[in-house]
This record gives structure tokens, sequence and C-alpha cells, in this order.
């Protein structure tokens, strides 16, 4: 069974319901809105459901045990916006102060669909039991996020948004820096950030995945949490600048799961020092579109050479270095990572080997004299307009670029999902294969009519609610 | 049909690449195209008949020429000067030369130059006047007025630094074109997209599990 939701900007007249009602149920083939703001769909998890109904009905909980397992009744997949399938574009909600930090619609899409699949499984079990029926336990509902599937669509998006990306990743590091510059650590600091490390515990002992390359990653993380809470119970939280002692400790001692994981938890404290770089997460900034025709050829290589130095040193004749190839299928116009030199796509290929294609452009910009301007190379080189502009974006946007090959044979997609995922608070970050995850969102979080200023912070941590 | 700008940009981005052009330039259609929709013009009807005529090699690079009064750019013999890459090289040169100060001999579909002038307009923050021999455009960072209208093909353009013109143009937050119009768009898209073949389905999207459980 599949459920669609859009999620209207005020409040629907019963002629948009009826609107809606006509477009949503078909998906990509609907229409929908400038009034909306987004369009999703949700799966129920089939068996889970029906237990659940069952109990509730009969007056009972569902199992917890059970429901814990998976954490969630319904998982949506895509969640569209900023103007697909006619939706009201971004630009249009920009200037909204509660919209100002990116997907904050769809986000809100996400948390809605949560409450409203708490009151549908109280509902059926009302329908099915009547009297006898029994609403979920607050403490139970809680426990239930939302999950979501999301697969190769997502990938392409961290590609076409450098300085989107470029400006997520560098609030982050911002925020980082700012503790690590902190030369003393309070009494209320420590507490708050030793009791939410030990809710880390827990929440990554619940972490389950049948993916090999995510039981690694997850066996390492909980190998990591150990080492950290002995750390920290004996490091001298006295000396200065503790919090850099910490990361550079778990630089050298930490596998990279147990890293992130650290950065994150040491900004938990920290809530008013660093909560306001969230408005620097869009990407307000369309000027950058533009090519400075001005630069000298010489000054583009250098750019590329900064930006891509790795990727200069890599035979690009080899297959293995661009054996993939990214394209949109007729079947479904949704993107799909196919082999190059096996199926018959490459003539499709979409511009998502940045990588590629700057030592394509830095060889070609060699045989061009390096006083002339880019604007008279980009005359005679049009094939290398995407290209210049990216990497003149690298000067506002330092970390606009994946530092990897995008078209490898070993690229694993899900790490690229992973990497966007994560900016959304996703948890348990379960592969069902090399290209596509299932996630949680909301979970543990209170519901809206429980939600409140004292509750809203850390419900991410298992007991923190 | 009633689309969102940002529709409007993606189609027309992948519809010209689909005649042909790079990503770079496709870009700055998609850009273009999705300008005059904010502006509103009915810039898919004016994308579609730009299309039409650059899948049938009616339209050539220009020749363009950088001289002391200015730039120049004229068509080969017989054909029309593409308005991407002439809006494109124009704009790349707005960084070079504070005074933009141009001619344009036989242009195709004049209106996708808008946008590129405007940016210039933008970047140099000056007032640009355009004119053309019964109409006459201005743009600068408060202002985009347009007197007369653009004809589908120009004999002479220019370009020069002026004044204000026109009434504010009104500014759309959804492109309205006809259903024609769009599907010329999304037939020369098509194009970009690979055909369906069970291993694009398979492995490509990387099924495998099933996400019904």
């Amino acid at each position: 069974m599949i459920y669609l939701t859009a999620n209207v900007d005020g409040i629907p007249s019963s002629a948009d319901i009826n609107r809606l009602a006509q477009n949503v149920p078909f998906q990509e083939a609907g229409r929908v809105s400038e009034s909306e703001l987004t369009l999703s769909r949700a799966n129920r998890s089939v068996r889970l459901w029906s237990n659940a109904v069952n109990a509730l009905a009969k007056g009972q909980q569902p199992d917890p045990t059970e429901l814990a397992q998976v954490g969630y009744l319904m998982r949506t997949t895509a969640v569209y916006g900023s103007g697909k399938f006619g939706a009201a574009d971004f630009e249009t909600i920009a200037n909204r102060v509660e919209m100002q930090v990116p997907f904050q619609s769809e986000m809100l899409t996400v948390y809605l669909i949560r409450t409203f699949v708490r009151d549908l499984v109280e509902h059926a079990a009302k329908c099915q039991g009547g009297e006898n029926a029994v609403a979920l336990e607050p403490n139970l509902a809680r426990q239930l996020g939302i999950g979501n599937s999301t697969g190769l669509g997502m990938a392409p998006f961290l590609i076409n948004h450098p300085v989107l990306i470029n400006n997520w990743i560098i609030v982050r590091e911002e925020a980082i820096a700012r503790v690590r510059n902190r030369i003393a650590a309070s009494s209320e600091e420590i507490t708050l950030f030793k009791r939410l490390l030990v809710a880390s515990k827990i929440s990554s002992l619940q972490w389950c995945s049948d993916h090999d390359y995510q039981k690694q990653k997850i066996s390492e993380l909980n190998h990591d949490i150990h080492q950290l809470i002995e750390f920290v119970e004996s490091m001298n939280w006295q000396s200065e600048y503790p919090w850099n002692q910490l990361v550079d400790w778990s630089i050298g001692s930490l596998s990279k799961e147990g890293q992130e994981l650290l950065m994150s938890l040491v900004l938990e404290p920290f809530g008013e020092q660093i909560d306001g770089l969230a408005d620097c997460m869009s990407d307000s900034f369309s000027a950058s579109f533009h090519i400075d025709g001005s630069m000298a050829v010489q000054r583009v290589r250098e750019l590329i050479e900064q930006t891509f130095e790795w990727a200069l040193h890599l035979d690009w004749r080899e297959k293995n270095h661009n054996a993939r190839a990214w394209y949109i299928s007729e079947e479904k116009l949704e993107p799909r990572l196919g082999e190059r030199f096996e199926e018959p796509i490459a003539q499709f290929e979409q511009p998502l080997a940045p990588a590629r294609d700057a030592v394509a452009a830095y060889k070609t910009l060699s045989d061009f004299p390096e006083e002339k301007s880019i604007a008279e190379f980009l005359m005679k080189h049009p094939e290398h307009r995407h290209t210049v502009r990216r990497v003149q974006l690298s000067r506002v946007a330092p970390y606009g670029e994946i530092h990897d090959n995008t078209i490898a044979a070993d690229m694993l997609p899900i790490d690229l999902l992973r990497a966007k995922l994560s900016f959304f608070g996703a948890t348990h970050f379960d592969p069902r294969s090399d290209r596509w995850v299932r996630i949680k969102m909301f979970h543990g979080a209170p519901y809206p009519e429980e939600l409140n200023q004292h509750n809203a912070d850390f419900w991410i941590y298992p007991g923190e609610v | 049909v009633n689309v969102s700008l940002n529709e409007v940009e993606a189609l027309a981005r992948k519809a010209i690449r689909g005649v042909g052009y790079s990503w770079g330039l496709a870009e700055e259609a998609g850009k273009s195209a999705r300008w005059l929709c904010q502006y509103d013009f009915d810039g898919c009807a004016t994308l579609a008949r730009f299309l039409a005529l650059a899948d049938d090699g009616q339209l050539c690079e220009g020749q363009l020429s950088i001289e002391l009064q200015g730039v120049q750019i004229r068509a080969d013999n017989g054909s029309l000067v593409c308005p991407i890459v002439t809006g494109s090289a124009l704009l790349d040169l707005a960084h070079l030369n504070q005074q933009s100060n141009a001619e344009l001999h036989f242009v195709a579909e004049p209106e996708l130059l808008l946008f590129f002038v405007s940016s210039i307009a933008r970047i140099n923050n000056v007032t640009l006047s355009m004119s053309w021999p019964c109409g006459e455009a201005s743009f600068s960072a408060e202002h985009i007025g347009i007197v007369g209208e653009l004809p589908a093909k120009l004999e002479l353009l220019r370009l020069q630094t002026g004044r204000k013109c026109g009434e504010p143009r009104k500014i759309c937050q959804r492109a309205e074109t006809a259903a024609q119009s769009w599907s010329i768009l999304d037939r020369f898209a098509q194009r970009t997209y690979a055909p369906s073949t069970e291993q694009s389905r398979l492995a490509g999207a990387g099924a495998g599990l099933s996400d019904n459980d």
C-alpha cells in the first residue's frame, strides 16, 4: 500500500483537496501547483503495520522489541520539492525566516507524515477493534521514526550543487573550529557531553544492517565509542583547550566513524555559539553562476591544480578510472549509473564526473597561450564551459567538490547518499545494495502536540525525551 | 501549461543539450529561458522556435571581433547568429570591458539574449541599453524595461550604456506556455535520455532487494 502526500502552503480549500486527489495518486505522472511545497509518498512496513493494528485493536500495545527492530511503520521514498512536478519553486519561500535553512519544507513534510502514520495506525485499530481499541502509548509511539528509502536520484544532487554543499560543510567546519578554540570546558558542558556520549552508545548498539560494508563500520563505531568513553573519563579536563585535545586524540585513535561521531557530539553543548550558523547553509549567491571571462588561462590551470590535484595524477585512459557513466533513463526519467564499456550509454552521459572533465580541460588549456583570457578560450572550447564554471566556483566554495572519482569502477554511490542524508539528521543508515539505502528519521522525536523548547534539542539521543 | 521556473530551467537545459550544445552552454540556455519566464515573456515558445532552428543547422556561432570601438558579432554567409553562444561570449567579456558596446548582425531569437544583457548590467553595475529598429530595452540592477517587441530575427542590434526606458517589467513566479511549446522542449530533451534496457533496469537503478517488506 502506498500513501501519497502533498504539503500545501497555507490552509487547503476543498477545491485544493479535490485537485490534489486527482493528481497526487498518479505520483510522478500527476501535477501539483504553486500552492504545494512538496510531494512525497510512503509505503507501509507490511508485516509490522498489521501486527501493530491487530494488537491495538485488541486493546494491547504492539511488541516493543519488534517495533524497535524496524523502528518505523512507514517509509517515505523521494520527497520532491523546489518546483518538481509543478510545486512551488524554492525561491518563492526562500525569504521566509523559517525556510531559510535548506530543505525545511521537505523536513517538515517528513515529520508530519510520521505524525499522520501514528494517527492512521490508531484509526485503523479503532475501525477494526471498535471500543476495544487503544491508542499507542506515547513512549512507544515516540520510538517510531519514519523510514526512508533513497536511491541513486540523490547522488547527482551533491555534484550539481557545489555551492550549497560547500556551505553545509563549511558551516560544520566552522562550528567544530569554534568548539576546538574554547580554552576551557565548564562542568555543565562536560556533564552534558558525557551523558550524550553514553546515549550514543545505546543508539549505536540499536543500529543494524545486513550489508557487510556497513556492518564493519558499525562494529568499528561500537569499538570506538568504548574507547572514547574510557578516554573521556581519564583525560584532564582542566588543561587548556580540552575539546581540541579530545579531537586531536581521536584522529590518531579512532576510525572515521568514531571521529565523525565525536565531531558531532562536541557541538552539542554549544547551541548558543553555533546554532546561528544554520542560516548560512543555503545558497543565495546566484552571481556565482557567471564565469569571470577576464581570468587568465594560467590562473584557471592553477585553480584546477588546487582543486583536482589528486585527479591530475590518474591515468584516465585506464578503464577502472572511467568504468561508469551516469545517465538518465528514458523509462523513469531517473538518474542511473551504468557500465560505460558494457552498455550503450556513453552518448547519454550526464556531466557528473567533474574530476575527469577538469583533467580534460587542464590538458586543453595547456595548449592555449597562458596569458589569454578564459573568455577567448571558451569561444574556441565550449565543451569545457561547465568545467571552467565549477573551477571558478572553487574560489568561493572550497568544499564544493568531492575529492574522489565519481565514475570509478569501485565507486560506491551509498557513500554519496550517506553524506547528504547525514545533514538531514538521518540515523541507522542501512545500505540495501551498493546504490540504495534505508534510513530512519525523527526516531525518538516528540510529536507536534508535545514538542516544546525543553525537548526539541536532544531527542535524537535515546533516553533524552 | 503552468509550470515552475525550475521546471523551465531543467527542461530547457536538457532540450538544448538534445540539439547538441555543450553542457556549459546548456546551463546558460536554461538560465536564459528561466529569466524570460520570470520577466513575463513566453520563454518556452521562444526556446521552442530556437530549438527548431538549431536542430535544422541554421545557426552559427558568429564571427566575433573585438575592436577599439567595441565588439562586433556577425553571422557567416546566410546563417544567423546563435543568441546562446553570443550571449555567453558577451557575458564572459563583461568582466573585461566595463563599457559594453556591441553590434550584433543577423541574430536569431534575440529574446534569448536578454538574460545575458541583464547579467552584464548587474556585473558592471551600469544601465545597459539594447536597441533595434522598432524597439528598445534597458537593464540595470533596479530596473528592467522594454519598449516594443523583439522579432524572431534581427538584422542589427546595438548594445551600449544608456538610460532606463519603459515600465518596470512584471516579475512572475510561474511560467505559462502553450502545451505545444512545452512538448517541443520535451521532445528535444528526450534525446538526452538513454533507452531502457534490461541491464539498466536491474543494475542501473540498484534494484535487487525488495523494498516491500
